[in-house]
């Protein structure tokens, strides 16, 4: 799959099937798979990178693993996000 | 036969009492018969112009221009209750709008998708005919799991824009639609609202006054933060997300949205994760295209409120906050009012002490669940509607009640809560007012029907009668701007049929006898002394 990662720690903050299109622009990221488009206004090619060739976890969250050496680990002292319980 | 003198033509008169009754007077030399002058009426009554057809018997108000008309009033109830368009579906987390353009009713929800076993979002068209409703094609927006959803109309500029949580990730993302008819036509391709974080409890609610949308939800990413942000759709529906202002420095959820159209803000009413869930509010307005806090984080009250709802009056400049109450560990449902103080401020009734701000039955207690409201601007009442269990006559169907409120004592006037809705297993109910047909809305789960989208149009029974203008019985028949003869209290009408003797009647809410009080107001009509009369009461 492909990773979309976030510079600053170097999280993965999604995934993305190896089919997807992830094009880094100057003022925004747009990811587009099949007839689908997502973009991400709040970033560009400086704050985001992608890496290829990872498998998602299935414990997955965003921003749970980092980037080491081309591989994921768990960040350190990493706690569980709770998800929506709720109504 | 008996003699008389006839006062106007000082002549003496002659009753024939063995005829017909008529006066024999004599008149020139010769004896001329005449009907006598009608006998003045006997008991308690009042000559009043009618304004509308009455009939004999009819139950009779006096209006406020001192005209007297029929009692009228119409059935309350469910009225085309429809399966929604993806039929074969769990549907959950319904959310709707009202677009005043194409006039139809929107709703976004998440649907169990059979063939992909995922559920995606969804967004479909109702049209309300009178008190028909149909729904056209439910159209899928997202295709990955889609968790929480909510949907606002952009009046301005005249598209919907969709709010919701994409995949099990939960990234907030936001999608415009124009809308024709009951067909939906992307305009804006998915946007994340705030990069790869993750989102809970999104919501999304228009600014009339700042032409645009603001976003709402809880930052799973951030410790759950409440956060907004302004979304600025153009009028080729293309949005524009702009900067976030956090309302709450501790965990959100369970986010609800009103905009105060008199203070000119976004009232945001949460539980506080960080707080043992107790209610807090916050405000953010928009200036310019910013969304800004205004008052950040404030506690309501310390004790347990539930499946909460608001809604907003302006009429009165006052919100009405619906909760199952926890606190007294009864789960009946109350409502707290939220009364706007100073700048960008709120003080508010409190936490429940008695049964005044009840609006669930009891004995035997019932608890209302899942509590939703509206304002009906038709009416000036607040409406709150949940889904109801006292465990014996009420099983989880939609229920609902409305309400007044006199702001200079803050005291709240229910009227008797009823059943809605005909199915008994409802859930995730979601009402929305058209104010084009002037009809309730209400989304639903049907959980006896496999969970598939239910929706139907709503209506509280409805009445002329008031607590205080009931008259009396009409004595006979008149049609609009005749002047009507009125029995009133103490008198006997005859005109009735059926009625058993030594039964105290109540006036219903169409006018009719019945021998329990109407639901809307407690009137009493009187005793009856035979079967086709009534001693008014």
């Amino acid at each position: 799959m492909k990773a979309l990662v976030r510079r600053s720690d170097n999280t993965v903050g999604e995934f993305f099937p190896d089919s997807a299109s992830i094009a880094l622009e100057a003022d925004k990221v747009v990811v587009t798979q099949g007839d689908a488009t997502i973009t991400f206004p709040d970033d560009n090619d400086s704050t985001m990178s992608v890496v290829e060739g990872l498998e998602q976890p299935e414990d997955f969250q965003p921003h749970k693993y980092e980037v080491v050496d081309g591989a994921l680990s768990v960040v350190d002292g990493w706690v569980d996000l709770v998800f929506d319980v709720e109504e | 036969m008996s003699r008389a003198r006839d006062v106007a033509s000082n002549n003496l008169a002659l009753i024939n009492p063995t005829s017909d009754g008529n006066l024999l007077t004599a008149s020139s030399g010769a004896w001329v018969s005449q009907a006598p002058a009608p006998a003045p009426p006997s008991g308690n009554q009042v000559e009043m112009v009618a304004s509308g057809t009455i009939a004999n018997g009819d139950t009779v108000i006096l209006n406020s221009d001192g005209t007297v008309s029929a009692i009228t009033g119409a059935a309350g109830g469910e009225f085309s209750e429809v399966t929604m368009s993806n039929n074969a579906s769990t549907i959950m987390k319904t959310k709707g709008t009202f677009h005043s353009v194409e006039n139809k009713v929107v709703v976004v929800c998440q649907s169990y998708n059979t063939s992909t076993a995922n559920y995606d979002g969804v967004i479909m068209a109702a049209t309300i005919s009178g008190d028909t409703l149909t729904f056209g094609s439910a159209h899928v927006f997202n295709t990955n799991y889609t968790n929480d959803v909510d949907v606002a109309y952009d009046v301005s500029a005249n598209h919907l824009v969709v709010i919701y949580e994409d995949t099990t990730s939960q990234y907030g993302t936001v999608k415009a639609f124009s809308l024709s008819g009951t067909t939906f036509t992307e305009t804006q391709s998915a946007l994340r609202i705030n990069s790869t974080n993750s989102a809970r409890s999104v919501r999304i609610q228009y600014d009339p006054d700042n032409n645009c949308t603001v976003q709402f939800c809880g930052n799973i990413s951030s410790s759950n933060y409440g956060q907004a942000r302004a979304i600025v759709c153009s009028n080729s529906g293309a949005l524009t997300i702009h900067n976030v202002t956090t309302f709450a420095s501790h965990g959100t959820e369970k986010i609800k949205t009103i905009y105060n159209t008199t203070e000119n803000h976004h009232l945001i009413v949460y539980e506080n994760l960080n707080n043992s869930n107790y209610s807090h509010y916050a405000i953010v307005n928009v200036i310019g295209t910013q969304a800004t806090t205004q008052s950040s984080g404030q506690s309501i009250m310390q004790t347990g409120w539930e499946q909460s709802d608001i809604a907003y009056n302006p009429d009165q400049n006052i919100v009405a906050f619906s909760g199952q109450y926890a606190g007294n560990g009864s789960y009946e449902g109350y409502i707290v009012l939220l009364i706007p103080s100073g700048t960008h401020a709120y003080t508010n009734t409190g936490a429940p002490s008695g049964t005044a701000n009840r609006f669930t039955t009891n004995p035997p207690s019932e608890t209302a669940s899942w509590t939703r409201m509206m304002y009906n601007p038709d009416t000036q009442k607040f409406n709150v509607f949940w889904y109801g269990n006292n465990s014996t006559t009420i099983i989880n169907p939609i229920r609902g009640a409305q309400f007044t409120v006199d702001t200079s004592t803050n005291a709240i006037t229910f009227e008797t809560a009823i059943t809605l809705s005909t199915t008994s297993g409802v859930h995730y109910i979601n009402p929305v007012y058209d104010t084009n047909s002037d009809r309730m809305f209400i989304a639903y789960q049907d959980q006896t029907d496999g969970n598939k989208g239910h929706a139907g149009i709503y209506k509280f029974p409805s009445t002329t009668l008031t607590t205080s203008n009931f008259l009396g019985f009409a004595s006979g028949s008149y049609t609009n701007g005749q002047t009507a003869t009125i029995q009133t209290t103490g008198n006997v009408d005859d005109a009735q049929s059926g009625l058993v003797i030594n039964t105290t009647y109540f006036v219903q809410s169409d006018g009719s006898l019945g021998t329990s009080p109407s639901g809307l107001a407690n009137v009493t009509a009187g005793k009856a002394i035979a079967a086709t009369k009534i001693l008014i009461a």
